[in-house]
């Protein structure tokens, strides 16, 4: 390295991790060093120290293109009524399904059932 | 635990002295290495690196620990016991890993060229007959990797930022040069721990095996390269130390010597 290559300032630099290989990985904070070498080595002992991880980023803060906080408030802005966007219902599903099928079946249900078998092959049959 | 190891290796008391003489020198120098790093807390040149740095000294006290441990196992002595209540003429470290912590530079210096060393000695402890050391050898490897990762990476960059730090890192290179020969005696047993294969290679082959590592280390960083290597005058592999161990075993020490039967 030459020596007008060598960075005066250090640089904030932010961290990912990836703890399995099926994992995003994920922001876990930032660090200051000289250099994405030494940013990346030190990431290591600063945050996995008593992690577990697989893979680390490490990305100079200035290269992350960002939403501004307060010049443009209405970036994020919600006010109407969305609740049609939200899936909250499909988690009832499972426990719903389950209690219809555990429900005790009378008799009849059960022939008709049966029957209805039988009704659905007949026409089947007639209209091959 | 090691039962099959005693009938493997340990058939005279000889080779019981030898292997013990070995195992004094890994943990030795681990710890002293590990506590010299762990002066650094709270002083290094960045918080960054002040986390990363007392994590190795954490991982270098450990590996320390797992050395007194075998030996405990040999002995009637606890780890603890063996770790802070051996005087410095029973102590069988090499001089480099005593010496006192000078600038960032001869921290880098004196730890680069020792990890370099402690990479190339369990390279080769990695085939020892005696399994107890080679299975544990071959995790400490694992951690050791980092470490001169890390090391290899600031020698480097001090050596080629130029200027202040560059002259450092020679004036540090210069300091502990004499030191260097030091690290690669096996110690007054070299012959028996030869015969026996719990070391597979001489110290000479070490030394020369060290060398080639380094010296394109050199050439990287940018610094000339120093052909000789001196014979030290004091040999810490068989308890010669410098007035800084004494200083180092009475800090390091100073706590355990509270009260010696304490229970922590």
């Amino acid at each position: 390295m030459k020596e007008h290559d060598v960075p005066e300032e250090y640089e904030v630099f932010e961290v990912f991790v990836q703890k399995t290989q099926a994992d995003f990985h994920t922001h876990v904070g930032s660090i200051v060093a000289p250099s994405p070498d030494v940013a990346l080595m030190n990431a290591r002992e600063n945050f996995l120290r008593r992690e577990s991880g697989v893979n680390l980023w490490v990305v100079p803060r200035q290269c992350v293109t960002a939403t501004p906080y307060d010049t443009d408030v209405d970036w994020f802005a919600r006010e109407m009524d969305r609740k049609y966007r939200e899936a909250g219902g499909y988690p009832e599903n499972g426990r719903l399904w389950k209690m219809y099928k555990e429900r005790v079946l009378h008799l009849d249900e059960i022939v008709e059932d049966l029957h209805g078998e039988k009704d659905k092959r007949k026409n089947e049959s007639a209209s091959s | 635990m090691h039962g099959k190891l005693v009938d493997m290796v340990l058939t005279n008391s000889i080779d019981r002295r030898a292997l013990a003489d070995l195992l004094f020198q890994l943990a030795d120098d681990e710890l002293c290495i590990g506590h010299r790093d762990s002066e650094w807390l709270g002083l290094a040149p960045d918080i960054e690196e002040d986390v990363a740095f007392s994590s190795i000294a954490q991982d270098e006290v450990g590996h320390a620990t797992f050395y007194y441990e075998l030996l405990a196992e040999l002995s009637d002595c606890s780890a603890d016991a063996l770790a802070f209540a051996r005087p410095a003429n029973e102590r069988r470290n090499a001089l480099l890993t005593e010496r006192e912590n000078g600038d960032w530079a001869h921290t880098i210096v004196r730890h680069f060229f020792y990890d370099t060393f402690d990479a190339l000695r369990l390279e080769a402890l990695a085939d020892s007959e005696y399994r107890p050391l080679s299975e544990g050898v071959a995790k400490i490897r694992r951690e050791e990797r980092y470490h001169l990762l890390h090391l290899h990476l600031w020698f480097v960059r001090l050596g080629g930022a130029g200027g202040e730090a560059r002259k450092r890192m020679e004036f540090a290179i210069d300091q502990l040069w004499s030191d260097v020969g030091g690290l690669f005696s096996w110690g007054a047993w070299e012959e028996e721990l030869l015969t026996k294969k719990i070391i597979p290679v001489s110290s000479f082959e070490l030394q020369h095996r060290w060398q080639e590592r380094v010296r394109p280390v050199f050439a990287e960083a940018g610094i000339p390269w120093i052909e000789d290597l001196q014979q030290p005058e004091k040999d810490g592999r068989v308890g010669e130390h410098s007035p800084e161990m004494d200083r180092l075993l009475l800090d390091l020490s100073s706590v355990y010597n509270l009260d010696p039967a304490a229970q922590w």
